[in-house]
């Protein structure tokens, strides 16, 4: 079920403003949430994301993990992203 | 003699939509003076439309909002000074940022940034709670005004004053009472938004008029235009008004002045009663009203005397004025990118307004479809 | 290549008049207290802690005591025992020169183990039981009589001891301020204060001094203390003249607010409030326009608790966990909860970081530590991200809240001050479960050991 794909929709400018062309709304985000935005744009999984933040940034795997996935939480409670059954099932297994 | 293009001037207040604030007049007044320099707006939101509108400010800047207090204030300021520019005059125009503006008064001196406002202590005694005093002190009418604080209070009304009454809010809101009842029923509404005490005021029936005026803070009045508002909104805003000449009214404001020994702009309410054919004082609003684009059609350039005051010129008080003229306010759509308004949104200043008006601005997305 | 420095991403919808980024000032972070790093403070003392500043005390003690004494030099504080009465917070203030003023038998236990005679000692409230009075009369205390079934007990230990209590009369009175506060003391205005002072005189029992008043609390009109002192001083005018009884002292009291903001003040309280000069001001007023004043020059007695001592309390608390709330507001948990910070129903403290900030500002709930829905520390403010561990500066706190914490489901933390020469020093030790426990007593058929 859900879709994945909320956010490619987002129009994004340099300075981390959002809209949404289909909703009307609008967004601000910082630097490290456009790169995640982007990331999920060129389609990278969760351990991938992760993995280019660290490499980029200064910060250790288990604040990275954190803060991805509260980031991911407020995705979703507006509307931007939803996990497929698949993904679920994966992040399950592991 | 205008005043020198050099002088870089702030001017806080730009939305002038449904709640129209009295920065875009102002703006708008220092332009027609002639004024050719740097004006910049101080805005609390990117939805203020005056940032948007041809010709008003070359930059805007967001604040925090005055609940942030002064030093807050203070630090937003140092920024703009540090990177970007210069400030020699500011002119706030909102009353919730006036008392941080006042107790910044001496700190911004200190940057080289003048204004020209009232003092604390007349700030507050135009508090509404506190305008029944200018009677005592002074001899200036105002309605009655009882304070009350429990619904009991309320029951006792009609043993002190005649009904109707107007029941109103600390800050804001105002309604017309017929009975205890309906004094209960928006007691219970009034206290629920605004706190305590409420404000049982005198119903006076009668003509309200307005007067813009400026003082020297040593009782004198350097400007003052009279107004009857012609259209209100159901909000109580005037979208219509015309420049009127009353003698008596023209004593009464002086008389005001005179007593207060008001320093900077203000606002009068003024209302004639049908039944003595007095004038009293309803309220004093310590800045400029959002009509003051009518001043200057009017002969008297508020805004620039203002600046001029603050810069430290003397000024031969204007006792001139041309009598009929009217406004009528017009609202107008402005079409931009809303990257624009983005671009204020996230990193909080937009610059050269004049040059590249918003309107012809492309949108900057980086990918503008999306995906 | 060096990394970039992080923080953590956020996502905020832009709303027409929601705050903006730019809306809410960009919060400066505080590292000490008084030159003392705040990691220092929290290896060495834990977290929560609540610090003390004896300088800023002294300061503001000095300030107040100039402020009022530019205006009337008669005057005399007394340190407001229920605001704050850890021993080394009362003991400053005595130092300062500050009289006792206390509202139960406790305090007034806790003054005189400090070494304060009676006589430097203001007995007020309503419940003064019967051993208290006996002492305080016999010790020579002034007691400000707050009913009449008082007035009566007052006599009856006149005549039981054989000596004079000193008293003054608390009154309660309109000052144009909401609410009244007309449950203490005799009313002014319908004559019950001037009809009590008639029934001291004709008893010939006690020994009529002064008068009390205390208009209300977080004042913020300044004028209201020049309507209670010209009241008073009218009283006294009346006494002197119908019963020839020239009085020694005014009494008015405290409630000067502090830079503190209420929760429904939209200024903050620095800006809002009027300053100590101002208070100073409108009372002197009252008193250099009394004739009674100008003849007499009674001493005016002050009661400020909060005014004094607020500013210089600080509660240092850490983050224990972070969370996303439904509404897409974050949420900050602290170590510290409304338990201990008893004001936070009234105030919207400050809150300060205590260390630089990094993260982007997001709309944010801070809550404590308790296991209860109740435990909001502040509502909605723009906050910086923090990390886990990170600290925080709560203030002012110094008022009220060492007086009126609660102990639940965890210890009271150290309460630290900040001497003048830099030195900290702990002024109520941490609780233990023995402390907690040392008062229980368990029945014998409930041992289960």
């Amino acid at each position: 079920m859900g879709t994945n794909d909320n956010f490619k929709r987002l129009a994004m400018s340099e300075n981390g403003f959002l809209f949404d062309p289909q909703t009307g709304h609008s967004y601000t985000v910082n630097e490290i949430s456009m790169e995640i935005l982007s990331c999920l744009k060129r389609g990278m999984d969760e351990s991938g994301i992760i993995k280019h933040i660290m490499d980029n940034y200064d910060v250790t795997e288990d604040q990275i993990k954190r803060d991805y996935n509260s980031f991911i939480v407020k995705l979703k409670q507006y509307s931007l992203y939803e996990e497929t059954d698949k993904e679920l099932a994966k992040k399950f297994k592991k | 003699m205008t005043i020198p293009k050099e002088l870089v001037i702030a001017v806080t207040g730009l939305n002038a939509g449904e709640n129209p604030q009295p920065g875009v007049p102002v703006i708008r007044s220092l332009r027609k003076a002639g004024f050719t320099g740097k004006i910049i707006g101080l805005v609390y939101d990117s939805f203020e439309s005056g940032i948007y509108a041809p010709d008003m400010a070359d930059e805007v800047y967001e604040m925090p909002y005055p609940s942030e207090g002064a030093d807050a204030i203070m630090a937003r300021l140092e920024y703009i000074m540090t990177v970007h520019t210069k400030i020699d005059v500011l002119v706030p125009t909102l009353d919730s940022e006036l008392l941080p503006y006042i107790s910044l008064e001496n700190k911004l001196k200190s940057y080289g940034i003048k204004m020209y406002l009232p003092t604390r202590e007349q700030f507050m005694m135009r508090d509404k709670t506190e305008l029944g005093k200018l009677n005592e002190n002074f001899g200036i009418l105002t309605p009655k005004v009882l304070l009350i604080n429990d619904t009991a209070q309320a029951y006792k009304i009609p043993e002190k004053m005649t009904l109707p009454v107007m029941v109103k809010g600390r800050f804001y809101e105002a309604y017309k009472a017929h009975n205890t009842e309906e004094i209960t029923k928006y007691f219970n509404s009034l206290r629920a938004k605004w706190g305590l005490p409420i404000i049982i005021q005198e119903f006076l029936a009668g003509e309200e008029y307005n007067v813009s005026a400026i003082g020297d803070g040593k009782g004198n009045i350097v400007c003052s235009i009279p107004i009857k508002k012609t259209v209100v909104t159901e909000k109580g805003k005037g979208f219509a008004a015309v420049v009127i000449k009353d003698a008596t009214l023209d004593k009464f404001t002086k008389n005001i002045m005179k007593s207060l020994k008001w320093r900077g702009p203000l606002e009068l309410e003024i209302l004639k009663s049908n039944k003595d054919k007095q004038y009293y004082l309803l309220e004093i609003n310590p800045r400029l009203p959002a009509w003051i684009g009518l001043a200057i059609g009017a002969g008297q350039n508020i805004p620039e005397i203002l600046v001029k005051l603050a810069l430290g010129e003397k000024i031969t008080p204007l006792k001139k004025y041309t009598v009929g003229k009217i406004f009528v306010r017009h609202s107008e759509d402005i079409i931009l990118d809303i990257a624009t308004m983005g671009e204020l949104t996230s990193i909080g200043e937009l610059h050269d307004l004049r040059t590249k008006p918003v309107t012809k601005r492309k949108s900057k997305f980086m990918d503008n479809k999306g995906g | 290549m060096a990394k970039k420095s992080y923080y953590a991403p956020t996502i905020e919808r832009k709303v027409a008049g929601a705050p903006g980024k730019f809306a809410t000032s960009v919060p400066s972070y505080q590292d000490n207290i008084d030159e003392i790093p705040i990691k220092a403070l929290i290896e060495n003392y834990g977290s929560p802690l609540f610090v003390f500043s004896e300088k800023s005390i002294r300061w503001k003690f000095k300030e107040a005591q100039r402020a009022f004494s530019l205006h009337y030099p008669n005057v005399k504080f007394g340190w407001s025992y229920k605001t704050n009465y850890l021993q080394a917070i009362c003991a400053t203030f005595h130092q300062e020169g500050a009289w006792a003023e206390v509202v139960s038998g406790m305090e007034y236990e806790r003054a005189r183990l400090l070494g304060i005679p009676g006589k430097k000692i203001i007995f007020n409230g309503p419940s003064k039981t019967k051993n208290d009075l006996l002492k305080a009369v016999s010790e020579e205390a002034t007691i400000n009589i707050d009913h009449l079934d008082e007035l009566f007990l007052l006599e009856e230990i006149s005549v039981e001891l054989g000596k004079k209590p000193r008293v003054g009369v608390r009154v309660n009175m309109d000052t144009g301020i909401y609410p009244q506060w007309s449950r203490f003391g005799f009313n002014y205005e319908n004559r019950e204060a001037y009809r009590a002072v008639q029934r001291i005189v004709t008893g010939n029992k006690l020994e009529l001094i002064g008068l009390h008043t205390h208009i209300g609390t977080f004042i913020l009109e300044p004028n209201a203390y020049y309507i209670a002192a010209a009241k008073l001083l009218n009283l006294a005018g009346y006494i002197e003249t119908d019963f020839g009884i020239t009085l020694q002292f005014i009494d008015l009291g405290g409630g000067i607010a502090s830079n503190n903001t209420l929760c429904e003040q939209y200024l903050p309280g620095d800006i809002a409030s009027p300053n100590i000069e101002q208070y100073a001001e409108a009372i002197g007023k009252a008193f250099n326009e009394s004739p009674f004043c100008r003849k007499n020059q009674p001493t005016l007695f002050l009661e400020s608790g909060r005014a004094l001592i607020d500013e210089a309390g600080y509660l240092v608390s850490s983050v224990i966990g972070k969370k996303t709330l439904v509404d897409g507001q974050k949420a900050l948990i602290l170590d510290a909860g409304v338990n201990i910070l008893y004001t936070s129903n009234w105030y919207k403290h400050k809150f300060t970081p205590a260390q630089p900030i990094t993260g982007t500002i997001e709309n944010t709930v801070i809550y404590g530590p308790l296991c209860m829905n109740i435990d909001v520390m502040r509502h909605g403010i723009r906050f910086p991200d923090l990390k886990i561990g990170d600290a925080v500066i709560i203030s002012p706190v110094g008022a009220y809240n060492v007086t009126q914490w609660m102990q639940f489901i965890t210890y009271r933390p150290n309460v630290v001050l900040i001497t003048v020469n830099g030195d900290v020093e702990i002024i109520r030790e941490k609780e233990t479960l023995k402390d907690i426990l040392h008062k229980e007593k368990l029945p014998k058929h409930l041992n289960l050991s």
